[in-house]
């Protein structure tokens, strides 16, 4: 049991009142959290309108490069078929021998040779050269 | 016994209703009511984070031995000793008697962490010895007589200056 005079000091003590704590800063980390989260969200959005703008950009910057490519692919495609003479004009006014080549390979890929016709690459390619 | 709280309001209440109490009993500990403050803080946003007080069966002395161990880690990690901060004060001293007030955490500060410890939680927390024990991780009649001798040792402390509660 206490003695008398520690109940006498206690209440004395008990005057004394803890001095009130300050808030929690509760108020301001949740509007720090929806701030976070609209910056993320903002910056989401941002990042899609930006592709979608770049995709666009891109369709609409791609699409004079065909038109500008399409004439000469028409050309190659209402070229003549290469025949053996083509191939003899070709390495004829060619500037290199590698370059006429080059030519030949190029038009073949594209060009279809008509029916009854023979291309002047398979025509070569029987061919026996000797060194 | 409070059972434990669910929610975010919960919490926010039992700050409201011990947090001033809690912030005295860490100043006792660290020292400085600034630090004591962060560290009441960082506790219960821990809770609010984690949305309970889990498996608390006491919500008051589980609220004092979470700040226990807060400050605990929190002087190991800076392994540090700090002197009681004689600047700022703890309490509403009765009749503005600020010498008084002074006075009483000087004493305070004279006892050792144990003694200063059981006091405050006493005193100022209001904790019976039963909870105190839970607290410290003592038994009851540890914590009391515990008591005892700190308040003794108290008064010895605060006589040496004023006897004002001699009239309280």
């Amino acid at each position: 049991m206490p003695m008398p005079d520690d109940d006498q000091f206690e209440r004395y003590l008990r005057q004394f009142r803890p001095i009130i704590a300050e808030p929690l800063p509760v108020g301001s980390r949740r509007p720090v959290r929806l701030w976070l989260w609209s910056l993320a969200a903002t910056a989401a959005l941002a990042l899609v309108i930006a592709a979608v703008l770049a995709i666009r950009f891109h369709r609409k910057s791609a699409t004079p490069v065909l038109t500008e490519r399409a004439p000469a692919l028409e050309q190659l495609t209402s070229a003549q078929p290469l025949t053996l003479r083509h191939a003899d004009d070709l390495l004829a006014h060619a500037t290199s021998y590698a370059s006429a080549m080059d030519g030949l390979a190029f038009q073949s890929e594209r060009i279809q040779v008509p029916p009854g016709s023979e291309s002047a690459l398979e025509t070569l390619g029987k061919e026996n050269f000797k060194p | 016994m409070q059972q434990a709280q669910p929610d975010s309001s919960a919490i926010e209440t039992l700050y409201r209703q011990h947090g001033s109490q809690l912030v005295v009993f860490a100043s006792a500990l660290i020292g400085e009511r600034s630090r004591a403050q962060d560290v009441v803080h960082q506790v219960f946003l821990k809770l609010l984070e984690r949305g309970s007080l889990s498996r608390a069966t006491d919500a008051k002395a589980y609220l004092f031995a979470s700040v226990r161990n807060a400050v605990l880690n929190d002087a190991k990690v800076r392994a540090r000793d700090v002197p009681l901060d004689t600047e700022s004060a703890w309490f509403d001293p009765p009749d503005r008697d600020y010498a008084a007030e002074r006075n009483l955490r000087r004493a305070i500060g004279a006892l050792s962490e144990d003694q200063r410890e059981v006091v405050v939680l006493h005193i100022w927390g209001e904790l019976t010895f039963f909870q105190i024990a839970h607290v410290l991780g003592v038994s009851p009649n540890t914590a009391a007589s515990r008591y005892r001798y700190a308040l003794a040792r108290l008064r010895d402390a605060m006589s040496a200056r004023e006897e004002p509660y001699a009239n309280a």
